[in-house]
């Protein structure tokens, strides 16, 4: 449905919303990258988690369920929760600024 | 010990649009760019009014140059309105209905948390919930901070004031001017006038830096003006909602203020008043004020910009000393009567301190003394 380095590009739109301009997110460069190593927090998490679960139509309440530690656990629940069919990567991230 | 104002940014709106969906249909002072993306669960409304006031070439001295002794940042919220997502979700066909899915940034101190790590290098941070006198009432905090190495202050005041829950409020205890009002009584905002009075609700944000004598000096700063002295008070009355006539809580915090700062009552020459322009607050302050002062001139600043509650000490005080910067004290707008104290019309400032005072539900009551540097 998403290749990984789109689904890394649309992770990093969501990660600089998350962030404050002083304290800005790393990008994501793998599936295997623990959030922290991102300069994701726990606080971050449930920002990013809400804009991605939005992004493909994952329902709040299963949303708020989201338990992930790393960039593949998150895309990993996505697609497991999605209820659209395709992602126009560069029409969400216009529309995320 | 004093405090002077280096940096101060306001938002405000002088427009007024008619919201006739609401369940109290009335005017308001608003940034409709403030809802533009409301609905969508993704942005909130009084952040993003925040934002106006925190623009990063503004903010980014702040950063770059930091405190020499300790940093204090407080965000004067006016309520805990940021804790409750449910009042506003009520009346869902309004302009003005949003939810918000960021639970935790509706916590007041968590929003507060982050924007304080974004805007300086707290030592210190708070919020404060103390109504309309909420962003005045902080200033005492200031004053007293300082005395324990604090040499900088870092205030944001914005409050949710433009939403259905809180206009539905004011429209229930007859607090704004409605629409309903506007067309049996004839009436138009105004503050101390047999005639006109009242006010329609306004979304506002304030922010203010506050520093120490020597941190100004160190930075060869231009401040706007010396904060003398800052009391807050509380009065004695058994309804929360209400005021005495005899203005006792407003002549409490005057009189705290003018001893703090050690200030003659004959050295205020200039008043900022509260004045929402209603019976009641027309009756308090007017008395409270002339119990406490001598020859002084009296604005307000609500006609023009609505009434912005927790934020509105601060913001109408940044725009008096606007004004005073052009040697001018703003009359009262739509006043019917020839007025030389509570202004009618615009006069030559005279020399002189500078009185803020406000009041807010829950009997409270604060007084701010600056001294305009001119």
């Amino acid at each position: 449905m998403i290749a990984d380095a789109d689904f890394f590009r649309l992770f990093d739109a969501c990660a600089v919303l998350a962030k404050t301009p002083n304290n800005p997110p790393i990008p994501a460069g793998s599936l295997d990258d623990l959030l922290p190593s991102l300069n994701v927090d726990s606080l971050d998490t449930i920002i990013i988690g809400m804009y991605m679960c939005d992004i493909f139509g994952v329902p709040e309440e299963v949303g708020k369920t989201m338990q992930v530690r790393s960039v593949g656990d998150l895309k990993a629940f996505l697609l497991a929760n999605a209820t659209v069919e395709s992602i126009d990567v560069d029409k969400v991230i216009e529309n995320l600024k | 010990m004093s405090l002077y104002l280096t940096h101060g940014f306001t938002a405000y709106s002088t427009k007024t649009e008619l919201f006739d969906e609401i369940i109290h249909p009335q005017r308001v002072h608003w940034l409709p760019q403030t809802y533009q993306k409301a609905k969508t669960g993704f942005t909130y409304a009084p952040h993003i009014l925040a934002d106006m006031v925190l623009p990063p070439e503004k903010i980014s001295w702040i950063r770059e140059n930091p405190s020499i002794g300790k940093t204090a940042f407080i965000l004067a919220g006016g309520n805990q309105h940021f804790a409750g997502i449910n009042p506003r979700d009520n009346q869902k066909d309004t302009r003005l209905h949003y939810v918000y899915k960021f639970l935790p940034f509706t916590l007041t101190n968590v929003y507060a948390g982050r924007m304080a790590q974004q805007i300086c290098e707290p030592d210190y941070i708070s919020t404060d919930a103390t109504a309309c006198v909420s962003s005045l009432k902080v200033l005492q905090d200031c004053l007293m901070l300082e005395q324990f190495g604090y040499t900088r202050f870092v205030i944001l005041s914005v409050e949710d004031a433009v939403t259905n829950s809180v206009l539905e409020f004011f429209g229930d205890s007859g607090a704004c001017l409605t629409k309903k009002r506007e067309e049996e009584e004839k009436i138009m905002p105004s503050a101390f006038d047999s005639v006109n009075g009242g006010f329609y609700v306004g979304q506002g944000a304030a922010f203010a830096v506050l520093m120490s004598e020597k941190e100004v000096a160190y930075y060869g700063l231009h401040p706007k003006a010396r904060l003398v002295s800052a009391c807050h008070s509380a009065e004695k009355l058994s309804n929360a909602i209400g005021q005495r006539e005899d203005g006792k809580g407003y002549s409490d915090a005057i009189d705290g203020a003018l001893t703090y700062g050690q200030v003659h009552a004959s050295e205020i020459t200039i008043v900022k008043t509260h004045g929402t322009g209603t019976k009641s607050n027309n009756a308090s302050e007017k008395a409270g004020l002339q119990r406490s002062l001598k020859d002084f001139v009296a604005t307000s600043y609500k006609q023009k910009i609505g009434h912005t509650m927790g934020a509105s000490g601060l913001l109408e005080t940044l725009l008096l000393l606007d004004n005073l910067a052009y040697g001018v004290v703003p009359g009262i707008a739509n006043r019917t009567e020839k007025d030389d104290v509570f202004l009618s019309e615009d006069c030559e400032a005279p020399d002189g301190l500078v009185l803020s005072v406000a009041a807010g539900m829950g009997n409270v009551y604060s007084a701010a003394i600056f001294e305009p540097v001119r």
